[in-house]
């Protein structure tokens, strides 16, 4: 991608509130080249893309998404800092031809920037099926900037896109505000003009004197600060004076705002068939039914989880059959005569490791594309509001119980699927959560344990498990919640239920391949290094556990470990956990049986035997076992896990403070259930 | 007279008389189209439920505590 970027004949910046489809346009632009990182100094994800048009290269910036430009968040002041800091040479504004009144709030918020800028209708397929017609030409002309309606999903509207591009790039159109100026005006009257004439000899640079006077009027921070550089103490006096007596700024400026939308539109848009009084759907009557909303939504939720495993399937069967080459590739080094070290590190460890990444990114991949649909769709948005008052509580989204129930299935998903999640803070808030639910793997191991020792009674075992993990979620909302949720940043639930979309299924398989590319490679890499360091530590392949370095290390912290109920065999099985909990049979087989084999594949490939079972019971006692299940449990889900919530969340420290948190947390419920233990049995 | 919009039936058109709270808030608000004056339907009002309205073309779910900030005054169809 590097090669197309180096010269670049423009640089577009993509701008629109949610829902319009702005993301349907950069992938359809963009294609593939695309790159995902971090905006500096910010947990935003920022993403680019580049295209070719008539042998010139473009490069594109996906702002991120909010549904103003005031700067209540962090996407908010990225959004306005990069447009404001001149990186781009022109904004491309989206607005949703079937819902234009309220999506071209984007439109007038911007209005008053002095930065080249075209707006594209989106939708117009789904416009022109409602009856809905714009005229483009005389809204253009109304705005002074180049306008284009088209449908982002279909490839043939691009080719006047590129051509507009093109075309403004050469000579940049800037959005007139002076019919915005006059609404506030009249409306506004007397203030507006007092604090506009503040600027009256005065530079402003990209922002008009306008937009600058009604972002005051807002009271927005940062626009205050930018004013108090180019005023002088005077000015500045003057300023707050007029400005302090004023309350609610942004519902008069809104006001101002959607007035100036509708004149826009009484003129340019026809409507050739009468409109239709709006009804809900008879889904959405379901849907926003208190228990009706929750048992559909948790249902539809179950069914994409199973939908996932069974796209997913293909993938995870090579993968998980790959651990069978071993022997294969085995004998082939064998012949070739390379050291048995070697053959050990990359027929063992190293293949092992491959087929697990495989089998977790099929699954992951299953669950991309389930719960893309789904968002796509508009269902999220339903699901969002049947939850909100169970989350609003936790300062959560409603969208949040999906996380939670995709864990149960996979960890790694659950962190990926908070992508829908619109916010940094519930977002890294939702993953902390999501890390208490046990995942498949982590469920066998728990099932397994429990039958072995405590026979009938596991289903009250498992019960209290349970009871424990909603007790771990409530208490984990409450530490984190004033970190990552602070009250002046809970707007409570305003969303938009949108209507319902066909799912556009270029730009979703897509999307779904580079996130299972991207998963693949980036577990990969992890699994591989820590499956090397254990390799290196579970004494090369030379068989006997007890001349490791492993071994030693679980010695040397036995005596702190038995405090919390393990013993050096529990400890090195609860510390290897976090390379997949589907391995610790594994390690169990290795470390009770003195089989050799420690890693992962080994449990799928020998399942459990019997005579893992004596040799368990034989040297666990109940306690330990208890105390077992619940530093298992509690502990990290595993480090693919790890690497994915870094991935959604941007920010390595929160997720070294997750991760610490539940290490801590494993050990003090494990401290617990031993002493508890000991005094039953 | 005016009406928090939990007082309302579903279906019935309303408009905007007021509308308090944080600067967070109203920016939030505003930006979704609600706005003073703007004319929207109830289109849902359940118990513990986010109540619903349909306005400028957009279905909007308001979270029932948050509700309590905006006013309304009914509107003769």
């Amino acid at each position: 991608m590097n090669r197309s970027l180096n010269c670049t004949s423009g640089t577009i910046a993509l701008l629109s509130q949610p829902n319009v489809g702005k993301s349907t346009l950069f992938n359809g632009l963009t294609g593939s080249k695309q790159h995902v990182g971090n905006w500096p100094g910010k947990t935003v994800e920022k993403k680019e893309g580049s295209f070719s048009y008539n042998d010139m290269n473009y490069l594109i910036v996906d702002l991120p998404g909010s549904y103003s430009l005031s700067a209540n968040s962090d996407e908010e002041i990225v959004t306005r800092d990069y447009i404001a800091d001149d990186k781009c040479d022109m904004v491309c504004i989206m607005a949703d031809a079937t819902q234009l009144e309220r999506s071209l709030f984007m439109l007038a918020d911007y209005c008053g920037i002095n930065k080249s800028a075209i707006l594209v209708l989106n939708m117009m397929d789904v416009a022109k099926k409602q009856g809905k017609d714009i005229d483009v030409e005389s809204l253009s002309n109304k705005l002074g900037i180049p306008v284009i309606a088209m449908s982002a999903a279909y490839k043939n509207d691009y080719a006047q896109l590129y051509s507009i591009i093109e075309q403004s790039l050469d000579s940049p159109k800037i959005l007139s505000d002076s019919s915005l100026t006059k609404v506030y005006e009249s409306y506004l009257g007397d203030i507006f003009n007092k604090v506009r004439s503040t600027f009256k000899n005065i530079d402003t640079g990209i922002y008009s004197k306008s937009w600058l006077t009604s972002k005051l009027i807002e009271k927005d921070l940062a626009v205050i600060d930018f004013v108090k550089d180019i005023l002088n103490e005077d000015e500045v006096n003057k300023l707050n004076s007029f400005l302090n007596g004023i309350e609610g700024g942004n519902l008069q400026t809104g006001e101002c705002k959607f007035r100036w939308i509708n004149d826009l539109i009484t003129d340019t848009v026809i409507y050739k068939s009468s409109q239709d009084d709006f009804k809900l759907n008879i889904l959405d009557q379901l849907m926003t039914r208190p228990f009706m909303g929750k048992f559909l939504s948790i249902l539809s939720l179950i069914i994409g989880l199973v939908m996932s495993v069974i796209i997913g399937m293909p993938i995870m069967t090579i993968g998980l059959s790959i651990p069978d080459t071993s022997k294969f590739i085995h004998s082939i080094l064998d012949q070739i005569g390379a050291p048995i070290w070697f053959i050990s590190l990359f027929a063992d460890a190293l293949v092992a490791a491959l087929g697990y990444t495989i089998a977790m990114a099929g699954l992951v991949l299953g669950i991309t594309f389930v719960f893309g649909f789904l968002e796509e769709l508009g269902f999220m948005a339903r699901v969002s509001y049947a939850f909100d008052n169970v989350f609003s509580k936790m300062g959560l989204q409603g969208k949040s119980i999906m996380p939670l129930m995709v864990s149960f299935g996979c960890n790694m998903g659950g962190a990926y699927s908070c992508r829908v999640i619109d916010t940094w803070g519930q977002k890294t808030l939702t993953i902390a959560l999501a890390w208490a639910i046990p995942c498949m793997g982590c469920w066998g191991v728990i099932g397994l344990l429990s039958s072995i020792f405590f026979g009938s009674s596991t289903l009250m075992i498992i019960g209290s498990l349970f009871m424990v993990i909603v007790f771990h979620i409530w208490l984990t909302a409450k530490i984190f919640k004033p970190k990552l949720i602070p009250d002046a940043n809970n707007a409570g639930l305003i969303m938009e239920l949108p209507p319902y979309h066909k799912p556009k299924w270029g730009s979703l398989l897509r999307f779904v391949f580079s996130r299972f590319l991207n998963v693949f490679w980036k577990a990969f890499k992890m699994v591989s290094i820590i499956t090397v360091i254990v390799w290196l530590m579970s004494g090369m392949g030379s068989g006997n556990i007890e001349n490791t370095i492993l071994y030693k290390f679980g010695k040397a912290l036995e005596p702190i470990s038995s405090v919390f109920g393990m013993r050096w065999q529990m400890f090195l099985a609860w510390f290897t956990s976090v390379m997949g909990k589907e391995a610790t049979l594994g390690v169990f087989s290795a470390l009770f049986t003195s089989s050799n084999g420690i890693f992962v594949t080994e449990t799928m490939a020998t399942g459990t035997s019997n005579s893992l079972i004596n040799a368990i019971s034989m040297s666990v006692t109940k306690p330990e076992a208890l105390a077992f299940i619940f530093a298992f449990t509690f502990n990290i889900p595993c480090l693919m896990t790890v690497s994915s919530t870094n991935t959604e969340i941007h920010s390595m420290k929160w997720t070294l403070i997750i991760s610490i948190y539940y290490v801590v947390s494993a050990l003090i419920y494990a401290f617990i259930a031993y002493h508890i233990g000991m005094m039953i049995w | 007279m005016s009406k928090k919009l939990r007082e309302l039936k579903v279906g019935a058109t309303v408009e905007i008389v007021s509308i308090s709270g944080s600067q967070r808030f109203l920016s939030r608000i505003t930006s979704i189209g609600l706005t003073i004056g703007s004319e929207i339907r109830i289109m849902s009002n359940r118990k513990k439920q986010p109540i619903l309205v349909y306005g400028r073309d957009t279905l909007i779910a308001v979270n029932r505590d948050e509700s309590e900030h905006i006013l309304v005054k009914e509107m003769l169809k």
